[in-house]
């Protein structure tokens, strides 16, 4: 379980205020979504739960299964069972996108259960044929040269690879066409159980087609200004964020307006 | 008990040129000039103790069936004099040169020499590491790949414990001749020398693949002459540098003629509390229009307390070129190692995975399969201690 209680975050390069106070409990085995404008601080936010250099929590906490995570470094989060699909997958040429996974799974795991190479090429095998993955990326470096959707893919290969607790997947819908939505969406619902619980953040309802939240958050300015079920994602569409914010009389500058 | 130069040539069955060469060296060798840097690498003269020498050819029955010739110095000084009297230690690297070069040459230990037959096109790789006597101090190779010949060549160093450790490699290639030269530099002593000269006749082509992976202090010299016209050579260079070591890395290509073409590229790793020096220079001379010369440096500190310095000189005589450098010493990208912790992979295992990734580029340039695969083995082993 995810709790982040009265969280506020700064960007380090401008000492600038982003999260203003946010609340947020993910139980497990929930899929939440999160919506918002653009520069709301949804990626900040997920950037500071991983634990990114780049963003100070002033105050409040965070929590993953009762356990603070404020002064953990991002592997030690990640190896409690965090994982976080970026909005820009990080390009890293000289290393194979396949030597990278191995990598990763291995360093979830304790020293005895290390992953073979014969089991871990085995599972890559079934799970890139899971995604429609073409045979030829675990042979190239790490995203480069990867169009935007083949980035996203690649974040939903490493999640079924590493088979976290929680996966916040920011904005792993953008750039993709309805084939590539369709592949990614399998992804998450195939990882859906009782133990484990995702954070997707969107723009559109687009992929709460695909995949049914359990609650759906709005964020504005920093902040969850309504949280409520599959139906909020819909008037929201329908409406735009600027009506909702009218609605609720929040006092937020929207970039697009 | 050592054996004097006179004893040590006539146990070696050396010929008397080459006797009366290296007691001429010793002799002179005080008078040769020596920098500050140079210094260090002027290691005490090594016991010159009687060796079984090997006399016959020791290259692969393939490659001796394609003329190949790998064998002892000593022994090739007898059989092939006419090769080796006017070329060992005159051309690619002069004996004059410096006191290192006459002390080398008068207390040579152990020597290979290899013979590339013109017009021969050698596809499999020639390994010459067996050549040489690899716990020996001083230790040499002479390489003469005849007109219109082309090779793959490897040697790797044994990684042997001794205190002092020089070997000079001279390349020389005649008109049209190709050789691609894997150079593997594994030594474990703590002070190590190697050099790497070449002397291009026209429209010869040589690639130089070095693997500087040495574990103590180290000083590596390579200086390629371009001097037949259309020549062209590339030094690739990776290293790494850990713990406490200081690396000195000159590197150096003259562009003597027209149409003539040299490239510099070199990628490294500086660890912990390490210092590496890159001296890296491409000339052009009066006589060389149309000719093309350009170094890439590249260090990737890794902590905090290694250093790194890249000194790129150009030297141009002639305008009518092409020439450039680039030069760049940074820290680890914070935004990959960001990437690599977020899947839980430790910030140590992390920078390892940055740092293949950083050298692997040079790494895959080069042409042969399976040396690629030995870089790749080569990098493992000194990343893992
Ligand atoms: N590393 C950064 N440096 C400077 N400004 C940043 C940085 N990260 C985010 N911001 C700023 O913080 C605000 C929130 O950004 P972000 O979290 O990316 O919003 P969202 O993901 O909701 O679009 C924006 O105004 C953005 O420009
Ligand atoms: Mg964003």
């Amino acid at each position: 379980m995810l709790e982040i209680k009265n969280l506020h975050v700064k960007i380090n390069e401008n000492d600038k205020e982003v999260i203003k106070g946010l609340n947020l409990t993910i139980p497990d085995g929930e899929v939440h979504v999160i919506m918002g404008p653009n520069g709301t601080g949804k990626s900040t936010l997920s950037q500071t739960i991983m634990g990114s250099p780049k963003y100070s929590i002033t105050s409040g906490e965070i929590e993953f299964n009762h356990k603070k995570l404020n002064d953990l470094a991002t592997d030690e989060r990640a190896r409690l069972g965090l994982f976080i699909g970026m909005q820009y997958p990080t390009e890293i040429s000289g290393v194979k996108n396949v030597d990278f996974i191995h990598a990763a799974m291995n360093a979830m795991k304790p020293a005895e259960q290390k992953v073979s190479v014969l089991e871990f090429m085995h599972r890559l095998d079934k799970v890139m044929d899971f995604l429609d993955i073409p045979e030829d990326y675990t042979d190239r470096y790490l995203n480069e040269g990867f169009s935007g959707g083949e980035k996203k893919r690649n974040e939903i290969l490493q999640m079924m690879m590493i088979q976290p607790q929680l996966a916040i997947l920011d904005e792993i819908d953008s750039g993709l066409d309805i084939d590539a939505l369709k592949v990614v969406s399998k992804g998450i619902n195939e990882m859906r159980d009782d133990n484990f619980s995702a954070l997707i953040i969107t723009h559109y309802d687009r992929i709460l087609k695909y995949v049914r939240p359990d609650v759906v958050h709005v964020m504005m300015d920093g902040r969850v200004v309504i949280s409520g079920d599959y139906h909020l994602a819909e008037q929201l569409e329908a409406g735009g964020y600027a009506t909702l914010r009218d609605r609720l009389g929040i006092d937020a500058k929207l970039v697009d307006d | 008990m050592s054996l004097s130069i006179q004893e040590f040539a006539k146990k070696n069955n050396e010929p008397q040129w080459l006797a009366v060469k290296r007691m001429v060296a010793a002799k002179m060798a005080p008078n040769f000039a020596i920098d500050n840097q140079q210094r260090n690498f002027n290691f005490a003269k090594p016991n010159l103790n009687q060796q079984k020498i090997n006399f016959s050819n020791q290259a692969s029955d393939q490659h001796q069936k394609d003329g190949v010739i790998a064998m002892d110095l000593f022994a090739a000084a007898n059989q092939f004099p006419e090769l080796i009297q006017e070329n060992f230690m005159e051309k690619a690297i002069y004996w004059r040169d410096n006191q290192l070069n006459a002390n080398h040459l008068a207390y040579l230990q152990s020597g290979g020499f290899v013979f590339i037959p013109d017009n021969k096109y050698i596809d499999e790789p020639i390994n010459i590491s067996n050549l040489i006597q690899h716990d020996n101090q001083e230790k040499h190779l002479l390489i003469i790949a005849a007109a219109g010949s082309a090779s793959n060549i490897i040697f790797e160093d044994k990684n042997t414990n001794i205190e002092n450790d020089r070997l000079m490699i001279e390349v020389l290639l005649g008109d049209h001749a190709k050789v691609n030269f894997y150079d593997a530099a594994l030594s474990k002593a703590q002070n190590t020398h190697r050099v790497l000269n070449a002397y291009l006749a026209q429209n010869a082509e040589l690639n130089t693949y070095t693997s500087l992976f040495n574990h103590f202090n180290s000083r590596y010299d390579s200086n390629i002459d371009l001097d037949g016209v259309g020549s062209l050579a590339t030094i690739n260079l990776i290293n790494l540098a850990d713990k406490q070591q200081k690396q000195l890395i000159k590197t150096k290509i003259v562009n003597q003629s027209e149409h003539t073409s040299g490239t510099i590229n070199e990628r490294g790793i500086v660890a912990d509390e390490a210092r590496t020096i890159c001296d890296t220079t491409g000339q052009i001379k009066q006589d060389a229009p149309n000719s093309y010369s350009d170094q890439t440096n590249r260090l990737l500190t890794l902590s905090k307390e290694s250093k790194g310095k890249i000194d790129p000189i150009l030297l141009i005589d002639n305008h009518d070129v092409i020439a450039g450098h680039a030069a760049s010493v940074g820290r680890v990208n914070a935004d990959q190692l960001y990437y690599l912790k977020t899947r839980g992979i430790p910030a140590k295992e992390a920078r390892l995975l940055l740092t293949r990734g950083f050298l692997i580029p040079l790494i895959n340039k080069f042409p042969d399969e399976k040396i690629r695969k030995q870089m790749m083995i080569n990098l493992e082993e000194r990343i893992n201690g």
